[in-house]
């Protein structure tokens, strides 16, 4: 009978929300697709600069660039952001100003998560880990191979 | 004017919010928060908790209320309803309404300050996730942000949209699969459930409402969601292995390990996992909530 019919289908549909609802939020959690369109240039202009023995302008960063070649222009704003970041510093000389990476990629990814377990422990952002009381250990690793990893950079040859 | 102000029924409920406000500071979620029946059903210890915040709220509410609107000698909520419908009637409508706009004030600033928390939490996890997310990358297999790193951390950082979750090289390479699977799970699991906003509650209730049971709260509600994880993790990895990395992580090489009490908990929960609690226990705690809340509405709605 119809009307049979409209009532389970509406029970249907009530039980799908409802386990949408519960389920449902936020189906993946780094959503490759949530990620903006600025970060893959970002990402590009960094790994230039890291392979890059000494500062480079923005024309040259533009040229080595792999992938699709992007104007000059926007390799700025995309070293403007990572200086916001605080990933790459630019040279006070005259212009055209010169970037270079702020350490190697080990370094800036140790001194990211540290910043994180800092911000948690010091300023109370609230950071959910598997254990709270490892983060002092987290810390004293990451710093040690930051140490490390300075001494090894001011080695002399 | 105070003389002969707070008399009668007025009294009796101003007497009887003042001590369930107390009770709601101190003892009860004292009490609550070492019961240990809340672990074995999280997601009715949270619901229980967060009818003892809101009683606590409501209990300042009316309190406010009912020497607001003392004159009226009326109990509470015959005397709210009666000023809405007749305001005319009032012998010192300032005060009342004086009194209606602290009220309303005292309702909104639990909430308030617990958004505030909560976007300003987000608005620091969003930058870290930046920077991170440019330096590390996206493994959407995982599903979760992976960046190079020698200590195994596993986190989740605050967000507006969604929570992300950030790990290191080692995490993935160094642990054993079946613990680095319980790891990852758990880190999802508090992604997923939103767990920053409910922490953000908690803290806003701490920060707003003195005394030590808010204290005591927020400290159990932070265990709570932990245990709810680790049951997330369990489910994936299996209880073996979530407890075994939760004791591989915490404990030092050396010996000589001094557990924290929210550590004992989740590793005393993941000894009983998979023992589905009985339903007295998974009853008891909502009705507690439902008593908290009704019980004083009833009292104050005597006629």
């Amino acid at each position: 009978m119809p009307a049979s019919r409209a009532v389970r289908t509406g029970i249907c549909w009530v039980v799908r929300l409802v386990a949408q609802l519960r389920t449902g939020r936020a189906p993946t959690v780094c959503h490759p697709a949530a990620v903006p369109a600025r970060e893959p240039l970002e990402r590009a202009v960094l790994d230039v600069l890291w392979q890059s023995p000494g500062p480079l302008t923005a024309g040259e960063v533009a040229r080595l660039l792999a992938g699709r070649p992007r104007a000059a222009t926007t390799v700025l704003t995309a070293l403007d952001r990572l200086r916001r970041k605080g990933l790459v510093v630019r040279s006070d000389g005259g212009r055209p100003h010169r970037w270079s990476a702020v350490g190697t990629r080990e370094q800036a990814a140790a001194g990211a998560i540290l910043d994180v377990l800092r911000d948690s422990a010091d300023r109370g952002m609230v950071l959910s880990r598997f254990v709270a009381e490892a983060d002092d250990a987290d810390v004293e690793t990451l710093q040690r191979a930051l140490r490390e990893r300075a001494g090894e950079d001011s080695r002399p040859g | 004017m105070t003389a002969g102000w707070l008399e009668g029924p007025a009294a009796a409920d101003a007497a009887l919010l003042a001590v369930l406000l107390s009770l709601l500071s101190g003892p009860v979620p004292r009490a609550v928060a070492r019961w240990s029946w809340p672990a074995a059903s999280p997601r009715q210890g949270l619901l229980l908790w967060f009818a003892l915040s809101w009683a606590w709220v409501l209990s300042l509410v009316g309190l406010v209320l009912a020497v607001a609107l003392a004159p009226l000698g009326r109990p509470l909520i015959p005397a709210v309803v009666a000023v809405i419908a007749d305001p005319g009637a009032l012998s010192r409508p300032a005060v009342a309404l004086a009194g209606g706009v602290a009220a309303a004030a005292v309702l909104a600033v639990v909430p308030v300050v617990a958004v505030a928390g909560w976007l300003r939490d987000a608005r620091r996890g969003s930058r870290h996730a930046a920077r991170l997310a440019v330096v590390g990358a996206v493994d959407p297999l995982l599903d979760l942000l992976v960046v190079p790193g020698g200590a195994p951390v596993a986190v989740t950082l605050p967000g507006w949209r969604r929570c992300r979750v950030v790990v290191t090289r080692a995490c993935l390479d160094d642990l054993d699969p079946a613990e680095r699977d319980a790891v990852l799970a758990h880190e999802r699991a508090h992604a997923l459930g939103r767990h920053d906003l409910v922490s953000a509650w908690f803290t806003a209730w701490r920060r707003c409402a003195p005394g030590a049971g808010p204290r005591a709260a927020e400290r159990a509600v932070g265990v709570l969601l932990e245990v709810a994880a680790d049951r997330a993790a369990a489910r994936v990895a299996g209880p073996a292995a979530t407890a075994s990395a939760l004791y591989r992580r915490c404990a030092p090489a050396g010996g000589g390990w001094r557990p924290q009490p929210a550590t004992l908990a989740r590793l005393r929960t993941l000894a009983r996992a998979g023992a589905v609690a009985p339903p007295l226990v998974r009853a008891t705690m909502p009705s507690l909530a439902a008593v908290v809340l009704v019980v004083p509405g009833l009292l104050l709605g005597r006629a």
